[in-house]
């Protein structure tokens, strides 16, 4: 029944899902801390993937292509900073916006570019190089096809981790979450630190729209991203925006995106695995609440019967 | 002389409320037309293209019309909502159900068809109460955030209607079988208000609704609270507004609105229902987007609802002239939500000084 | 700090201020909310700039733009509301913004040693490894003024620091603080609790709305002139018709709260208004009337005890059971309870009756009756608007207040509760304000009045009731406390023999 190759084979997909969403939720993640309410993952990673075959296309380069990918979803994620740290817009009404603006304008001028509107590849087209294993067998099957930028992701979490959890940055950037007015009261520049995490979060996105469009197979599909930005921002809150958590949210998102690709005819079927993540976050929200709930009703309970 | 101070009152504000959507608009406007330029087409002939396409022959009125039907029903939805202090997203879930419900009652009841038909809109709408009721519900029951909630149940409505449609409710006379879309409704649809043309009742339904709403957040004392409750939350704690009940109420009524609205869709122009047809055209967007330009004023949701249509209809329009991808509405839409809403944290900005602060909810 | 002027739209909130203060002297500045204190110590912190004036430190004059500049030059400030991050721990805290590390890295153990240094050359004991939001609040205090320390203030602000204490914990602070001094450091308290400042001052400063009116040496003075300097003196002259009160309107027995930082917020008060009488709550602002008030309103119900509105138990009631039960309410803040300011005078003069027979039909408004309401009330409080379409906004503040007591005076029921009902307006207004709660009370209704205007208080009141810490101290009944001792007990001061009913 336990076939190995299969297993190692939902291991590989599992972690070529997973490291998209785990850029995604990193990002969403540094911006939570900051204070910094980002719903446009979507946005700057549609961003990402479609100048980054557009300047592949130009110019043949996949690094080049790569930068590309990355300063258009940080330009974007500036355009974010703009209007909700600078001008303090609704963070959620302009995230929704920039989403839905990036899908239209990235049909647009692939039209534009490519005279076509659903898919567009074509040959001369570089993908990223995929990680050539040192060792074989089972090992190898499971970590098959993936580039240094899926590593990267995993990379990135235990960056976070460091920087939020061990620098003096990353304290700092926490304490702007946890109490922007006694931030402000030590002096701290707010605002600066915002678009910094902004900047920092449109890169991340960026790198996994460089994944969808130029990891596993190389092309740009309207809606490429599909909806990995809102289910990046369930891992988040399912993670409680902690890098480890977020890791392990997001691995298992991404374990039930790969699975629901296999058990594709079974009983599971697709729709109801892309609801995973939408319906533990509800339920994560849920439990929290009934949690806290019961300590603050301890602790008043506590003062009136004392003295 | 007492009464030209009112009505001039009156027309100042009107003309006031009208100031920052009007400027988000010709920038938007401006924004398009500087796409189209820079796609190599004359970027004022595109901007006037699209606004003949969408209002300047009978057919662009009434197709535009037609697309309008939904977004009034969704810019109500969210008016009621957002209006009350109610972050809802949801418009989006509640529509997909509302539309999927109505599409299979009207193909199981049996009867005749004006009775079907009314029978599967009330269907239709309760589907979007009943959903707006789970997110009002466990938002109050565990103090989640309401935006969150709605956020999520959005996916999960979609994800439930597009397996139902695959595989429970699917159309087993589909010649094409790769379609995920319910049996054709025939009878119990919706019908054309002109032969020739493809609006048809809903829209009539949408516009008499839109009356109703009206009467009903300016004339009852319930609509009074609920305002009153989006404009300062406290003060109508203060008065002795039972904030939990308006917010079920305002819910309830905010899902119906978005249930009929998917319903009216489903009966009126695509007699079934067909994965994602809600979502791809975005109506709960635009409705979002039609409640922000007007401030929750019903009759502004109408009149906005109409614009927004109708730049869709241009689009398609100027997509056939001049070869510009349609998408260059939603484009246009999103530079005029983002300065739209710019627009609150600019005023904000100048009242900051002055005036101590209020409660902001999750808005 | 010379000449300092401070103004807010039309309010002055300094005039002309000058303060001195010399190395290792601990000066209290006194005075009522609202005098000034607060925009005082926050042009020293940086937090706000003066429209007028200069400050001088050690002889040179500097210019202070924001907070860090005042950290840079030595000054701390302790507030009464703690600027602390309740998830990281005391050393993370205090140490923010410069932090010991290494490359980048926060250096754990070396911070928290510089902490343990800190805390016992200051002789303030903390536990470094702590939590801040588990820490007891005496201790969150402890945390604050090390954070100051640590920034190497020479000068250390102490705002309303024993708010938020109990006794004890208060009693800690003033040694701290002694200890502090002699160690070097200059203090400045602000604070209206006048037994703290006889117990730690060396010198006490007297602000009094916008303008320092008096200075005195500690040694030199005694609570009772410090009271009567900060209040001041408004000669009251009026006599009010003697008459025999009615029935009891308003019952409160045994009222007690909690707060969720571990305060006992009020601890059995009781209290009784009585029909045609006016009862005047007189404390200053901060004692715990803002929770009663909103335990006898209905918005707050989580306390003990017992509240009857005319005889009938709404005990942890909602707001509308209160409220239908015969209380009307004009709240402290006009623009953040009391109104919307969005809204059209219309429809804030029809809060709380819009479901009522007279307003509206099977749910339905009836707007012309809503609009003649609205227009009476405009009319007989002489509110200045152009039209009750007109916005709330653009009324004045003033007027706004005028329109608010309208609408809950003439609604004529038996209890009325008036939280601050003339702050921060002019003295026409005021004295209008006073006439319409005069006649609600010869009109035989109930009034409970809270203000921390004293002189408002003994104009008024047929009986006053003393609150101070979250208790009732005294109960007075009319003339039988002038301003000078009720000045006193207000802020504190223990009477030997007071007036007893």
């Amino acid at each position: 029944m336990f076939n190995i190759g299969y297993f190692s084979a939902i291991v590989s997909s599992t972690l070529r899902m997973c490291a998209p969403l785990l850029y995604c939720s990193l990002a969403a993640a540094i911006c939570q801390k900051a204070q910094v309410f980002n719903i446009a993952m979507e946005g700057m990673m549609m961003a990402s993937a479609f100048f980054s075959i557009v300047v592949n296309y130009f110019t043949n380069s996949v690094w080049l292509a790569l930068l590309a990918g990355v300063a258009g979803s940080v330009a974007v994620a500036m355009i974010l900073g703009l209007f909700i740290v600078k001008l303090k817009a609704s963070p959620v009404i302009v995230g929704m916006a920039i989403n839905t603006m990036m899908v239209g304008l990235t049909t647009y001028l692939m039209y534009i570019f490519f005279g076509t509107k659903g898919v567009f590849t074509h040959p001369s087209l570089v993908g990223l190089p995929k990680v050539a294993l040192p060792f074989g067998g089972v090992a190898a099957d499971m970590l098959a096809g993936l580039t240094f930028v899926d590593y990267g992701a995993f990379a990135a979490s235990a960056l976070a981790f460091v920087v939020l959890y061990r620098m003096t940055v990353g304290y700092r950037l926490r304490a702007i979450g946890i109490s922007p007015e006694a931030a402000r009261s030590m002096g701290t520049p707010i605002e600066s630190y915002q678009f910094a995490t902004l900047a920092v979060s449109g890169a991340l996105c960026g790198l996994a729209g460089v994944l969808l469009s130029m990891g596993s197979v190389t092309l740009f599909i309207q809606n490429i991203t599909s909806g990995r930005g809102y289910i990046a921002m369930a891992a988040n809150n399912l993670g409680k925006s902690h890098p480890l958590g977020v890791l392990a949210a997001s691995l298992f998102f991404g374990c039930c995106q790969a699975l629901g690709n296999f058990l594709q005819n079974t009983s599971l079927k697709g729709q109801i695995t892309a609801s995973i993540p939408y319906a533990a976050t509800v339920l994560a929200l849920i439990l929290f609440t009934v949690r806290r709930r019961a300590a603050r009703k301890n602790k008043i309970r506590k003062v009136l019967n004392d003295r | 002389m007492r009464r030209n101070s009112e009505l001039s009152i009156r027309l100042r504000r009107l003309l006031g409320a009208l100031k920052f959507p009007l400027i988000s608009v010709a920038v938007g406007l401006l924004v398009g037309g500087a796409i189209i330029a820079f796609s190599g087409h004359n970027g004022w002939e595109g901007v006037k293209g699209l606004l003949v396409g969408g209002f300047g022959s009978m057919h662009a009125v009434t197709t535009t019309l037609n697309r309008a039907t939904p977004i009034i029903f969704a810019g109500l939805s969210s008016a009621l909502a957002w209006g009350s202090g109610y972050a809802s997203m949801g418009i989006s879930g509640q529509m997909i159900l509302g539309a999927l419900t109505s599409s299979v009652v009207a193909v199981a009841c049996p009867g005749p068809a004006p009775l079907v038909a009314a029978v599967s809109l009330i269907a239709g709408m309760a589907a979007g109460m009943l959903y707006a009721l789970l997110a009002a519900w466990i938002s109050a029951r565990f103090e989640a955030s309401l935006l969150i909630i709605t956020l999520m149940l959005n996916y999960i409505a979609d994800n439930s209607a597009s397996y139902l449609t695959t595989y429970t409710f699917r159309d087993p006379t589909a010649a094409d079988r790769l379609a995920v879309q319910t049996q054709k409704i025939t009878g119990a649809i919706l019908p054309r208000l002109f032969s020739k043309y493809t609006v048809h009742w809903g829209f009539v339904l949408a516009v008499v609704f839109v009356l109703i709403m009206l009467f009903i957040t300016r004339r009852t004392s319930f609509g009074y609270r609920a305002r009153m409750s989006g404009l300062n939350p406290r003060f109508a704690e203060y008065g002795g507004v039972d904030s939990l009940k308006t917010m079920y109420l305002m819910m309830l009524l905010s899902g119906a609105m978005a249930g009929l609205g998917g319903a009216a869709e489903a009966l009126g122009t695509r007699f079934r229902y067909v994965d994602k047809m809600i979502t791809s055209p975005g109506y709960a967007w635009s409705g979002i987007t039609a409640s922000l330009m007007s401030s929750n004023h019903p009759l502004g949701v109408l009149l906005s609802s109409i614009f927004l249509a109708g730049l869709t209809t241009g689009g398609a329009s100027i997509e056939l002239t001049m070869n510009t991808p349609s998408e260059i509405t939603s484009i246009i839409q999103g530079v005029l939500t983002m300065l739209v809403t710019a627009k609150f944290a600019v005023g904000w900005f100048r009242r900051r000084r002055s005036q101590r602060k209020g409660v902001s909810r999750d808005v | 700090m010379e000449n300092i002027t401070k103004t807010y739209g039309r309010v002055v909130a300094n005039d002309n201020v000058s303060l001195r203060l010399e190395q290792g002297e601990i000066l209290a500045v006194v005075g009522e909310n609202g005098a000034g204190k607060s925009t005082l110590m926050k042009v020293l912190y940086g937090l706000e700039r003066p429209d007028a004036g200069e400050i001088f430190l050690n002889d040179r004059r500097v210019s202070l733009r924001n907070p860090s500049d005042a950290m840079k030059l030595g000054i701390g400030m302790v507030q009464q509301h703690f600027m602390l991050f309740g998830p990281m721990t005391v050393t993370e805290n205090i140490v923010y913004n410069r932090e010991i590390a290494r490359r980048g890295f926060y250096d754990r153990r070396a911070n928290v040693e510089k902490v343990r240094e800190l805390s016992s050359a200051y002789g303030l004991e903390v536990d470094p490894e702590a939590r801040v939001e588990d820490c007891p609040v005496g201790a969150q205090q402890r945390v604050e003024i090390l954070k100051t320390l640590y920034q190497n203030a020479g000068i250390i602000v102490f705002d309303e620091p024993s708010a938020v204490l109990t006794p004890g914990e208060v009693d800690e602070l003033i040694e701290t603080m002694k200890k502090l001094a002699a160690l070097g450091k200059s203090l400045i308290l602000i604070t209206h609790k006048l037994n703290e400042v006889m117990a730690v001052a060396d010198r006490v400063m007297v602000m009094r709305a916008g303008k320092l009116v008096a200075e005195r040496m500690r040694a030199e003075t005694s609570a009772e002139e410090l009271s009567y300097l900060m209040i001041g003196r408004q000669v009251v002259h009026r006599e009010l018709e003697e008459q025999q009160p009615g029935g009891e309107v308003l019952y409160v027995e045994h009222l007690t709260m909690g707060s969720v930082e571990g305060k006992r917020v009020l601890s059995d008060v009781s209290l009784r208004v009585r029909a045609g009488e006016i009862v005047g709550i007189a404390g200053v602002s901060g004692n715990g009337q803002t929770e009663l008030v909103r335990c006898v309103t209905g918005l707050e119900r989580d306390y003990l005890g017992t509240v009857r509105v005319a005889g009938k138990d709404v005990s942890r009631d909602r707001v509308r059971r209160v409220r239908a039960a015969g209380l009307t309410y004009i709240p402290e803040d006009r623009y953040l309870w009391g109104s919307a300011r969005e809204a059209t005078l219309a429809e804030n003069a029809l809060m709380g009756d819009e479901g009522t027979e007279r307003f509206s039909k099977r749910g339905v408004l009836k707007l012309r009756a809503v609009g003649r309401h609205a227009d009476g009330l405009i009319e007989k409080y002489a509110v200045k608007a152009a039209s009750r379409r007109q916005r709330m906004k653009e009324l004045s503040g003033g007027n706004a207040q005028k329109l608010i007591t309208a609408r809950e005076i003439e609604r004529d029921f038996p209890l009325l509760v008036a939280c601050e009902p003339t702050r921060g307006i002019d003295v026409g207004a005021m004295e209008f304000i006073h006439e319409r709660l005069l006649e609600k009370r010869k009109n035989g209704g109930g009034v409970l009045l809270v203000s921390s205007e004293m002189t408002e208080i003994l104009k008024l009141s047929d009986r006053i009731y003393v609150m101070y810490e979250g208790k009732i101290r005294h109960e007075f009944l009319r003339g039988s406390v002038d301003d000078r001792k009720l000045g006193l007990l207000m802020t504190g001061g223990r009477v030997d023999d007071a007036a007893q009913l």
